[in-house]
Order: C-alpha cells, then sequence, then structure tokens
C-alpha cells in the first residue's frame, strides 16, 4: 500500500464525513491555494450540527511537502476514531489500545478539527517533481531571483515560518542568534514577504478563529522522533511575564539559548506560566508514553527550541494568540517530529512504506492517548 | 548542480551556528549531536558549498546525492484514487 496521493487525502476527508454525518463536519477552507485548491478538513464532534463541545484539539498536517506520512497519519486517525465510535469497539495500535468507553469519550466530549493536508500545492510537486520540495508553491514574480532547482531548492514559502510569532526576526532576534529562517525567497525555509501572506497559513489560522473551543494544536511533521511543546524561540522560563514576545524591550536579545557556549548574555528567556509548561510536557509524555507501547520507539519530550531557534512557525503562533488577545483562549501548542534519522535523507522524510506501516500507527496512538487524557479531564 | 546529503562536524557550538548564520547552510537541527572532538549536524549542501565549508574549517562527509536518491521514493506514491472507487461502490 502506497503513500496516500493529493487526491486521495481530500476523497479519504470526503467519504469518512459521508459515512459519519452525525459525527463529522466536512469544513472547505476559504483560501484557494496560488495552484488554485480549495483545501479540506474535518471537524469529529457527536451531533456536530449546532452542539458545542467543552474543549477542542486541532490536529494539522501535510505543511511540508515532502513529509508525506503526515497526512496519511492524519486521514487513518480520522478513519479510526470514527469506524471505532460508530462500531462500539475499541481500538487497537500495535501494542497500545483503547478501549470503547475512551472513544466514546473522545467524540462525546471534544471537537477534533483534522486539516490533514495543508499544502497539497507541495505535495503534488513533490510526489511528482521534485520529491525534497519543502515549501508551498508559491510563483517567483520579478524582481525575486531565479532560484537553482532540484533538491528542495527554488521559488516558494516555507508555511511554518510565515505564521505571526516574531515573524520578523532580523528585528525581534538577537543578531547572534542562529535562526532557522530566511529572507531569501529561493531559501528552503523563505519566511515569505509579509506574516500569513501565504494561502496555507491563513487556512490554518482560519480554523482556529472558527473553532474557539480548540485549546490545544498538533502540528504533524518529519522527522527527529520527537514531541517539541513551546516555546521555539528561546528557552523557557515560568516567573517574569513581562518577559515575553510582545515586549519591544526585548528586541534584539532573543535566540540565544543558554547552551551557547559562554551562555545568554542578555538572559532572555521566554514566559510561560508554571501550569502550562506542566501541562506540556505531562500531554506529551502521555504521547510519548503511547508511542512506546506501540512499537516500542523512544521519542523525547523537549520544548522546541535548540541550537536553532525558529520563527513564524505554527505551534508557536497558535499558543501567543491568547496572550495577544486574553479574550482568546489559551492554545497550548507541539510539533510532531515523527519517524527516526535514517541512513538517507530523503527516506527520512518519507520512508518506504512498508516502514512507514508502524509510524503511523504509533503516532495515531499518539494523537488517540492525547485525546482520551484530554477528554478525561473535561469529563472530571 | 547536485545536492548531497552531508555530515558536517565542527569544534564547538558557535562554529555549528556559524553553520546557519555564516554559512546559510540547509541544517536538520533534529540531527545535531555532540562527538569526541566537537559537533555535527546533517545538512544538504552543493559541490561549492562543501568546498567552502571544508575552506573554513569544518570536516564535511559526503554521502548520497538526495535528488538521485529521492526520485526512488516516487514509485511509493499511490496512482489513481482508491476512496473515490470506494466511494463509488
Amino acid at each position: 500500500m502506497p503513500y496516500l496521493n493529493v487526491d486521495e487525502v481530500e476523497s479519504a476527508i470526503e467519504l469518512a464525513a459521508e459515512s459519519n454525518p452525525h459525527l463529522t463536519e466536512l469544513i472547505h477552507l476559504p483560501h484557494p491555494t496560488w495552484g488554485g485548491r480549495t483545501s479540506t478538513a474535518i471537524r469529529v464532534h457527536l451531533d456536530s450540527e449546532g452542539s458545542e463541545a467543552a474543549e477542542g484539539i486541532y490536529l494539522l498536517g501535510g505543511v511540508h511537502a515532502r513529509e508525506w506520512g503526515s497526512s496519511d497519519i492524519l486521514v487513518r486517525f480520522v478513519q479510526m476514531i470514527t469506524d471505532s465510535y460508530r462500531t462500539g469497539t475499541g481500538m487497537t495500535l500495535g501494542g497500545k489500545s483503547f478501549t470503547a468507553s475512551e472513544i466514546r469519550g473522545i467524540v462525546e466530549t471534544l471537537d477534533i478539527v483534522v486539516f490533514p493536508q495543508a499544502n497539497p500545492d507541495g505535495r503534488r510537486y513533490s510526489m511528482s517533481v521534485d520529491p525534497m520540495w519543502r515549501k508551498n508553491r508559491r510563483p517567483a514574480r520579478s524582481p525575486s531571483p531565479v532560484c537553482p532547482v532540484g533538491g528542495g531548492s527554488g521559488p516558494g514559502v516555507d508555511v511554518n515560518r510565515n505564521y505571526e510569532f516574531l515573524w520578523d526576526y532580523p528585528k525581534k532576534f538577537s543578531p547572534a542568534a542562529p535562526v532557522m529562517t530566511s529572507t531569501d525567497p529561493c531559501s528552503e525555509i523563505y519566511r515569505g514577504p509579509t506574516a500569513s501572506s501565504e494561502p496555507e497559513t491563513q487556512n490554518v489560522i482560519w480554523l482556529l478563529d472558527r473553532y474557539p473551543t480548540v485549546g490545544y494544536f498538533i502540528d504533524v511533521h518529519s522527522f527527529g522522533e520527537d514531541i517539541l511543546y513551546n516555546w521555539g524561540d528561546d528557552d523557557n522560563q515560568t516567573t517574569d511575564p513581562e518577559m515575553n514576545f510582545r515586549n519591544a524591550a526585548y528586541d534584539g536579545a532573543r535566540g540565544i539559548p543558554d547552551s551557547t557556549p559562554g551562555g545568554d548574555p542578555k538572559k532572555y528567556r521566554e514566559y510561560l506560566s508554571i501550569a502550562d509548561l506542566q501541562e506540556l510536557i505531562g500531554l506529551g509524555t502521555t504521547m510519548a508514553d503511547a508511542i512506546r507501547a506501540a512499537h516500542g520507539r523512544r521519542y523525547s519530550v523537549k520544548s522546541a527550541v535548540g541550537l536553532y531557534p525558529t520563527s513564524g512557525t505554527s505551534d508557536d503562533t497558535a499558543y501567543s494568540r491568547s496572550f495577544l488577545d486574553s479574550a482568546r483562549k489559551r492554545v497550548l501548542g507541539y510539533t510532531i517530529e515523527w519517524g527516526p534519522e535514517r541512513a538517507s535523507i530523503p527516506k527520512s522524510f518519507h520512508p518506504d512504506y512498508p516502514d512507514m506501516v508502524p509510524i503511523v500507527e504509533e503516532v495515531t496512538a499518539a494523537l488517540v492517548a492525547f485525546c482520551a487524557a484530554v477528554a478525561g479531564r473535561v469529563a472530571g | 548542480m547536485a545536492n548531497y546529503h552531508v555530515t558536517v562536524q565542527g569544534k564547538d557550538r558557535e562554529a555549528m551556528a556559524d553553520l546557519v548564520r555564516v554559512h546559510g547552510l540547509r541544517v536538520y537541527p533534529q540531527t545535531l549531536r555532540e562527538v569526541a572532538d566537537g559537533e555535527r549536524v546533517s545538512a544538504v549542501a552543493d559541490e561549492e558549498m562543501i568546498s567552502r565549508l571544508r575552506g573554513a574549517g569544518y570536516r564535511v562527509e559526503e554521502h548520497e546525492d538526495v535528488d538521485e536518491d529521492a526520485r526512488s521514493s516516487l514509485d511509493q506514491v499511490g496512482r489513481g484514487n482508491r476512496f473515490r472507487a470506494q466511494a463509488e461502490d
């Protein structure tokens, strides 16, 4: 069984919606891609018409074109959760099982918004022309430079560097910070001409606006066997709420983690509450435990920042929104980097499908475990 | 110009930060590891970049041509539409 192609991802979601009309809402995203494609998402919740859940979880995939398995994972998640609920049975993924009662709790308690293929143009290009392609397919426009092609190079925007959070990195970060983003339109990590300039980015944010119950956001990527949580721009701290991304006094100071030789001269760290940090680690560990139970793989749970900090990412943008507007619900953000590094870099991003099968199972197990844990808390 | 999977080793974290800050190398941050005499990271680079990195004192190991290797993945992609056929059954 091969990877799902672009049309198949969309058809699978439409079929899941048609087969489960009382459990699902099919969502057509409002911003057509550069290639003119209308993207599709699905919300899973019992009696979804008009009823509101107490809590929501938003699962995103297919942002980076070459990470083919992310869309397959989320399609499988939707199929399994709807099938299990409809048939009143539990679910087994490798060595990890969930009871029918747990599945019922998830579907009846939560809004689960699943957007499995955020960058269909890029996926199509990666699956037919350049398998190392990462970005969207924003066309080159004069006076943009002529980019080299092949190996993932060429025009386009890295959607996961195009979000609002600290997008203006030359101003917000230290000049000494090795930030993983770029102003070069040919770069694989080009941030785009303005924050949220891309239709793919706008669609992701539109879903956050449309479903205000969402309190958790998980962006599925490859590779590295990591579960990353907020923040990605600098080390975390829980004691000084004024030291945060909104505070212009710290512009030019961000992005030097304490692990840098000689430490961080300006001692900047990004604020989050101790309660949020504990919840991020706790639920991240729940996912890691489920992955290990499924097929024995050990994923690390850690904050997203490393030697190379990031800006303009989805998970930090999702979390940052309640800091910018207290009327918005707090959304804890994760990025899952599925699969190990392999001898071949292309096969690290998209393993041969037989090697992808256990990864689909283990990450699906992680997502179901995450949902079950949140549903259990809501139910009290 | 061909692009290669490379492993780049530098003497310390400053050197590894310079891969991005100074050289604009396409590193894979999740592969950064400490080794006995420094740190190493996987990346993608063309011949020109590889020469530049070696000239700057990095140890660079070349692995597969990523374009050539990646092309073999295309036969892992589904053809047609299995779900549309299922919906029409």
